[in-house]
């Protein structure tokens, strides 16, 4: 299949500040593709890039093949786009908006638009600026149902909803996006659901990709190891097959995608003394933890 | 697109600065000294001045010889100019070389004329009252109607009503084909305004260069062909209407000869006086029964003549040099040219480029290097080409907006 | 989709198009009574004498009103697009960047002309009856370099507002400050006759600053 967006070598900073450094990377059709991180790991510079509004200081990108600097007004059609905390034209009324962007999108379907609007209680008439930010985000993730793209890319659609309509947001775009064969590209700095949401992820740190693997694929093999040392002094090694191991008032845990073997193996190498070693598999969020760590 | 906006920004940029930092330097450094008032006095036959010290506060009077004179003394050496203070201190003379004088007939013979060259470098509006004349009253009044001068002939608009005097129009258009005047007209000037003791009119040239006086007369036009040398080409005319009745009008031509039309004999007589170009130099002219001081002042010099009042012929001469001083001397390593749009010497705004100066190519040549320095390690393009031989030919001006349009 | 985009531009503008119409509304009425008034008191012939001898044009105080509605309608054009940066929202839509951009200011700049269009043409109704031809080109074209300055404002207070960073936008705001100057310059009247076609016609080319604005703003530049 040929992926949808691609990204080759992109290298961004902001004056001296890098970013990141050759980052590569495809959305494959038909994806959920999020790209986790912290705040501050490239995100939105990432989203911003993509979309045209940053020029990175090495790299390329391609969408639907064409090169996104240089992309076709026609193909910008196929492209949905929601920006962070759901910014859209709040001077206007559902209706207004609505109205506005129709004559944009040839394959505009009205209906899924007010089909979301409908379980809102806002007046037709009232404006989006005056709407909770949970409105609003229903208002952007309709319009963007509405345009009927083949790519949707959102920006931290997350920010700033309480839990009730993040998870209505998550059920409503992921059973969209499955039933009409749709590829989105996302962007989360909350883990939380995004498990019930994403196919595959990347997850970036400071500079680089640290992983990029299909959800179930990772949750099936990243693990936690727990264990109990007596000797509190003790500090776990490095090993470049462990993330983040850390001892706590005795209590030592390291992540790995390593199975038990390795660890026992690990532990005995470097004579710690332990007991009750433990392994448990891990949900999006606590996968998310043990990748990046806590700080 | 950008591109060019970029360009055109920093071109924007530039014509700002090139009008700004001279325009700042200037009102920062900029002190036109002060020439000192000078007279021609018919006393001492020479000129009397009065020096404004350029330290002290105190006044000077002095005359070139370098004799310096007490306020009373130089009172009565210009008599003509101070005739109020001598009537008052009950000083005046009975006699000025051999004249008798009365304070009332020396009030009648002085004037003042002043031209200035934003009075002739102007718009204005192309109607013209025409007072009555020959009023009944002692006060002069507006007229209810202008006329204005078309392609081939004059009409009269009455004010209230907005429309045109057909009848008056029609009676002032024969007149004018009657004296054969040649439409359209090329010159005319008037002082249309009731605060003046009598009125003349107006003077204006016609389409072929001849002179012609009009005026309203109880309620009938008066137009007299003034015949002049045919050589003599007007450019500027002025009406005078001075208490002393002696002249019409003060004419120059294209020569910036600068002349008399006596009253009321129509004669024009040249002044000596060197060439005065209205629409550059200021004049004015303190005449008396005796003599008048025509002071000429253009950019750098005040050039003072003394002119028999009866011959119209020099007297005597001096100059003042005054040029705009800049204190530092700076401007001209600076700036290699001044832009602005306006001037004390029209009223009118239009892009003047001025100061032209080849000592600031010294700095300019600096600045480029430093560009030159600063930019090594980016890309050549076609813009910094550009940007580059800017600031050679304009430096700082071109200089700075490629500091701050730089990134 | 241009409809489109100049419905958008109507509802983000059309308050304030009302308060300007009503603003220079306002201010026309005001100098057109202070003429009735010289008119009803000394006569028509008072109002010409005025106008002959002054640089007074009765409109003066009319000067700065077009400047004010030119920056107010930038403001309210475009300040919500950078809001957030919702301009992205607008560079997204399936049209080439420059012809949105060139939409929204044509938008604007045709507004404020059609506001100056009929100010302009009432003044002209108004003065028709009462003065000569000669003085009512005095009037206007005195008048004339306030709306060119109307739209120099707009032109560059859309530059500043545009525009993503601080720094340039004080030197956008500042270019503009000085080149908004020219036209106040020289209060004579008819002063600016000889280049006030061409002041017209650079003014409107600096409407089109704005592409370098958001070329940058496209560029990301922080």
């Amino acid at each position: 299949m040929n992926p949808i967006i691609t990204c080759t070598d992109l290298t961004h900073h902001y004056g001296k500040r890098l970013i990141y450094e050759n980052l590569n990377f495809s959305v494959p059709e038909g994806r959920i593709l999020g790209l986790l991180g912290k705040n501050g790991t490239g995100k939105t510079t990432t989203i911003n890039i993509l979309n045209g509004y940053l020029k990175p200081s090495s790299g390329e990108c391609t969408i639907f093949g064409e090169n996104i600097r240089q992309i076709n007004p026609i193909t910008k059609q196929r492209i949905a786009l929601l920006i962070e905390g759901h910014v859209q034209y709040s001077f206007m009324n559902i209706e207004q908006i609505e109205r506005f962007y129709a004559s944009f999108y040839p394959k505009w379907k009205k209906e899924a638009y007010y089909e979301l609007m409908d379980l809102l209680k806002v007046a037709p008439r009232q404006r989006i600026a005056n709407m909770s930010c949970g409105q609003r985000s229903q208002v952007a993730l309709g319009l963007i149902m509405a345009q009927n793209a083949d790519l949707l890319i959102l920006d931290d659609f997350s920010l700033g909803l309480d839990p009730g309509y993040r998870r209505l947001f998550i059920e409503y775009l992921r059973e969209y996006a499955k039933s009409e064969r749709k590829t989105v590209f996302l962007t989360s700095h909350i883990i939380q659901d995004m498990e019930k949401l994403i196919d595959d992820c990347i997850i970036l740190d400071y500079g680089k990709i640290l992983i990029q693997k299909s959800v179930s694929e990772l949750m099936d093999t990243f693990k936690k190891f727990t264990f109990k040392i007596s000797d509190t002094r003790i500090s776990l090694p490095a090993d470049e097959k462990f993330y983040n191991p850390a001892v706590y008032r005795g209590n030592g845990e390291l992540f790995s995608f390593q199975n038990m073997e390795y660890v026992k193996q690990y532990l005995c190498k470097h004579s710690i003394e332990h007991s009750q070693l433990k392994s448990e598999k891990l949900n999006l969020e606590d996968i998310f933890i043990g990748l990046t760590g806590k700080y | 697109m950008s591109k060019t906006y970029k360009i055109i920004y920093y071109i924007l940029l530039t014509a700002i600065l090139a009008w700004l930092l001279p325009w700042l330097y200037n009102l920062a450094t900029l002190k036109r000294e002060r020439t000192p008032f000078a007279l021609y006095s018919e006393i001492i036959g020479d000129f009397a001045m009065i020096n404004v010290n350029q330290n002290e506060k105190d006044l000077r009077y002095t005359d070139r010889k370098g004799n310096f004179y007490t306020e009373m003394q130089f009172d009565s050496i210009l008599p003509m100019f101070y005739y109020r203070q001598l009537v008052t201190d009950n000083r005046l003379p009975d006699t000025v070389q051999g004249v008798p004088i009365t304070a009332p007939k020396i009030r009648r013979e002085n004037f003042i004329f002043r031209s200035r060259p934003a009075d002739i470098n102007v718009h204005n509006p192309k109607l013209y009252p025409l007072l009555e004349s020959r009023s009944k009253r002692v006060d002069l009044t507006m007229p209810d109607d202008v006329f204005r001068l078309t392609k081939n002939g004059i009409e009269f608009i009455d004010m209230e009503s907005n429309r045109v005097n057909r009848e008056k129009s029609a009676l002032f258009q024969f007149v004018f084909r009657q004296k054969k005047v040649a439409f359209p007209i090329q010159t005319i000037a008037g002082n249309p305004t009731n605060r003046k003791e009598y009125d003349e009119g107006y003077l204006f040239t016609d389409n072929e260069g001849k002179l012609f006086h009009l005026k309203r007369m109880q309620g009938r036009p008066f137009l007299r062909p003034i015949p002049i040398d045919a050589e003599i080409d007007i450019a500027q005319i002025w009406v005078t209407e001075f208490s002393n009745r002696k002249y019409f009008g003060f004419l120059t031509d294209v020569n910036n000869n600068f002349y008399a039309l006596t009253a009321p004999d129509y004669k024009l007589i040249k002044v000596e006086i060197p060439p005065f170009n209205p629409k550059k130099e200021n004049m004015t002219i303190f005449g008396n029964m005796f003599t008048w001081t025509v002071v000429q002042t253009d950019k750098t010099d005040e050039i003072l003549t003394a002119i028999d009042a009866k011959t119209f012929t020099a007297i005597d001469s001096m100059a003042f040099s005054s040029p705009e001083k800049d204190k530092t001397g700076l401007a001209s390593y600076l700036f290699p040219l001044q832009l602005s749009f306006t001037s004390t010497k029209d009223k009118f705004f239009y892009p003047r480029l001025k100061e032209f100066s080849y000592r600031a190519l010294a700095l300019n040549l600096v600045l480029l290097v430093v560009y030159i320095v600063l930019f090594r390690k980016t890309k050549f393009t076609a813009t910094k080409l550009i940007k580059a031989l800017a600031i050679a030919v304009l430096g700082v001006f071109a200089f700075i907006p490629a500091l701050l349009m730089r990134g | 989709m241009i409809k489109a985009i100049l419905y958008k531009e109507w509802i983000k503008t059309r308050y304030l198009f009302l308060l300007a119409a009503v603003i220079l509304a306002a201010f026309t009425a005001y100098c057109q009574l202070r003429i009735g008034k010289v008119v009803s008191l000394r006569g028509a012939a008072h109002l010409w004498e005025i106008l002959l001898s002054r640089d007074n044009t009765f409109y003066e105080p009319m000067r700065y009103v077009p400047l004010f509605s030119g920056v107010l309608l930038a403001l309210f054009q475009l300040v919500p697009e950078m809001q957030q940066n919702r301009l992205k929202l607008c560079l997204h839509l399936p049209l080439p960047q420059n012809k949105i951009i060139g939409i929204m200011l044509g938008f604007g700049v045709s507004l404020l002309l059609a506001l100056f269009v009929v100010t302009y043409l009432i003044i002209f109704l108004y003065l028709n009856p009462i003065l000569a031809p000669e003085l009512i080109c005095r009037v206007m074209l005195t008048m004339l370099p306030w709306y060119v300055a109307g739209i120099a404002g707009y032109a560059f207070v859309a530059f500043a507002v545009l525009e993503p960073t601080w720094r340039r936008r004080l030197l956008n705001v500042l270019a503009g400050a000085a080149f908004i100057q020219i036209f106040y310059l020289s209060s004579y009247a008819e002063a600016y006759n000889q280049v006030i076609v061409w002041l017209l016609i650079i003014t409107l080319a600096l409407v089109g600053l704005s592409f370098l604005s958001v070329s940058r703003f496209k560029d990301g530049v922080q």
